[in-house]
């Protein structure tokens, strides 16, 4: 174990990403499970992309897990193989993702040691159907945050190894409600909310820069009338 | 500060008079507003004193305002203080503490010390008390000084009265008997022949009571109002049922001075 790669997750609460994210035992808009596998395969990371772009665009963002398989409906925290997780380093994930993304994406990687998911999971109640087996790998999370100012748009194509379009230049993706898959905008109810979220950035930015500019100083609300007269007191007659 | 009136006149320090009305055993505060704040409403503070001079309301009852026998509000003539858009008056004595803002907006606000709080009394250990007649005339007269107010169109839209009192806790309630006239020919009172409701103390060391109503039906019920508000403090002390009839006699003959 490369004791080196797990400091630089030190500003995340492993424990926490375990029993939330790891053992959520579920996948949802904001949470992608994939079994142990290699950065260095080309559909690994067309399949990656896609749902970094797609969760990218969802409020507060999400995460992709590798290391937990599916059987049917469960699924087994199985760990990664120790050789495919050191394929799986930031900058190589970024400089690949950045390929695709307009403007960009925001990730972290993290590796979670098995024991601290192993830990995690005796304290879940609802794990105990599931065996965790202290046998097996680590597991690798790539954190997505939400888009900063602007939706992340697909800015190049991108094909599997059998030549299928996989990525579409120009496409906005997104994990739509209801459905766990990553796709392109199809509805307005999907483009609203991508919309309204933008919308709300920018005016908080907006806010933001005008707070700091001392402009909100000269905009004073409008008092009341108890406060006008309040205020036309001495400060001991209040 | 400047200083208006023919005799002579101080400018009273606002700071140490609150700070030590807010330090006594109790205290009241009354303010009277308009539900919509316009500035200058009276064009002048000369405006203001006339209008207090008309509106003040003066009564016989002993316990309404020993000493102040001026009205409420009292008009101290070595009080006399105006401000650039204020008017202000005031007592400090032995008996009491007492200070007024009128504005020429309408707002006016009144702290005064609990007269019942007879500090020779207090060293010597008696209780703190509240006087159920005393707090009606009071009450009574606060109102009816806001209704002249309202009747100057003072306040267009609606009228606002906040009443707090405030060192509360523990207090009793009580019911003074008038003894005999004194040499004024003043009727005064005796605590030692007062019937002492042992039970109706208060628990809360503030008493906030409010009305909210517009101008008209303020005017048309204020009398209404103050006996309503008398009461509420009474069931703060936890008496609720002091026969209404007797206090609304108490009331009648306060307003006709016939105390």
């Amino acid at each position: 174990m490369d004791q080196n790669r797990y400091k630089s997750s030190k500003y995340i609460d492993l424990e926490q990403l375990a029993y939330n994210i790891i053992l959520h035992g579920n996948e949802e808009r904001y949470i992608d499970y994939k079994s142990s596998m290699s950065w260095k395969d080309r559909d690994v990371k067309m399949v990656t992309v896609k749902c970094i772009l797609g969760m990218s665009n969802l409020p507060q963002g999400g995460y992709i897990v590798f290391g937990v398989r599916q059987d049917g409906n469960e699924f087994i925290p199985d760990g990664m193989e120790q050789d495919y997780i050191k394929t799986f380093t930031k900058d190589d994930i970024d400089a690949f993702v950045k390929n695709y993304a307009e403007p960009y994406v925001e990730l972290r990687v993290t590796v979670v040691p098995r024991n601290i998911v192993g830990s995690a999971a005796k304290n879940k109640a609802d794990m105990k159907h599931i065996e965790f087996s202290d046998d097996g790998g680590d597991f690798v999370v790539i954190q997505i945050s939400e888009f900063d100012e602007f939706p992340v748009i697909c800015d190049k194509e991108g094909k599997l190894k059998n030549g299928e379009l996989y990525l579409r230049e120009g496409a906005m993706y997104v994990r739509p409600r209801g459905k766990i898959e990553t796709s392109e905008v199809r509805t307005q109810i999907e483009m609203r909310e991508i919309v309204e979220m933008a919308t709300d950035k920018n005016l908080r930015s907006f806010i933001e820069r005008m707070g700091r500019a001392g402009i909100l100083e000269l905009i004073k609300p409008e008092l009341t009338d108890d406060q006008k007269y309040d205020n036309e007191l001495p400060k001991e007659m209040r | 500060m400047s200083a208006i009136g023919a005799l002579d006149v101080t400018d009273v320090d606002i700071s140490e008079r609150l700070e030590r009305i807010k330090k006594s055993t109790g205290y009241w505060c009354v303010n009277i507003r308009s539900t919509k704040f316009e500035e200058y409403k009276i064009d002048s503070t000369e405006r203001c004193w006339d209008i207090i001079e008309k509106c003040r309301v003066f009564s016989n009852s002993p316990g309404s305002m020993i000493p102040f026998r001026w009205g409420y509000p009292v008009i101290n003539s070595s009080e006399r203080d105006s401000g650039d858009y204020w008017i202000q008056s005031g007592y400090d004595g032995l008996d009491g503490k007492k200070i007024w803002r009128f504005h020429q907006s309408g707002q006016f606000i009144d702290y005064f010390t609990c007269f019942e709080d007879d500090h020779l009394g207090l060293e010597l250990g008696f209780e703190l008390k509240l006087d159920i007649f005393s707090t009606l005339y009071r009450i009574t007269e606060i109102y009816e000084f806001a209704t002249r107010l309202a009747l100057k169109g003072i306040f267009d839209t609606g009228v606002k009265v906040t009443i707090n009192l405030t060192g509360m806790e523990g207090r009793r309630l009580i019911e003074r008997r008038n003894i005999k006239p004194d040499v004024t020919g003043v009727t005064i009172q005796d605590d030692i022949n007062s019937i002492y409701f042992s039970n109706y103390i208060s628990s809360s060391n503030e008493i906030n009571i409010k009305s909210n109503l517009n101008s008209i039906n303020f005017i048309a019920s204020s009398r209404e109002e103050a006996l309503n508000k008398a009461m509420e403090i009474y069931s703060k002390f936890g008496l609720n049922d002091y026969p209404e009839f007797i206090l609304r006699e108490k009331q009648d003959d306060f307003l006709k001075r016939r105390l």
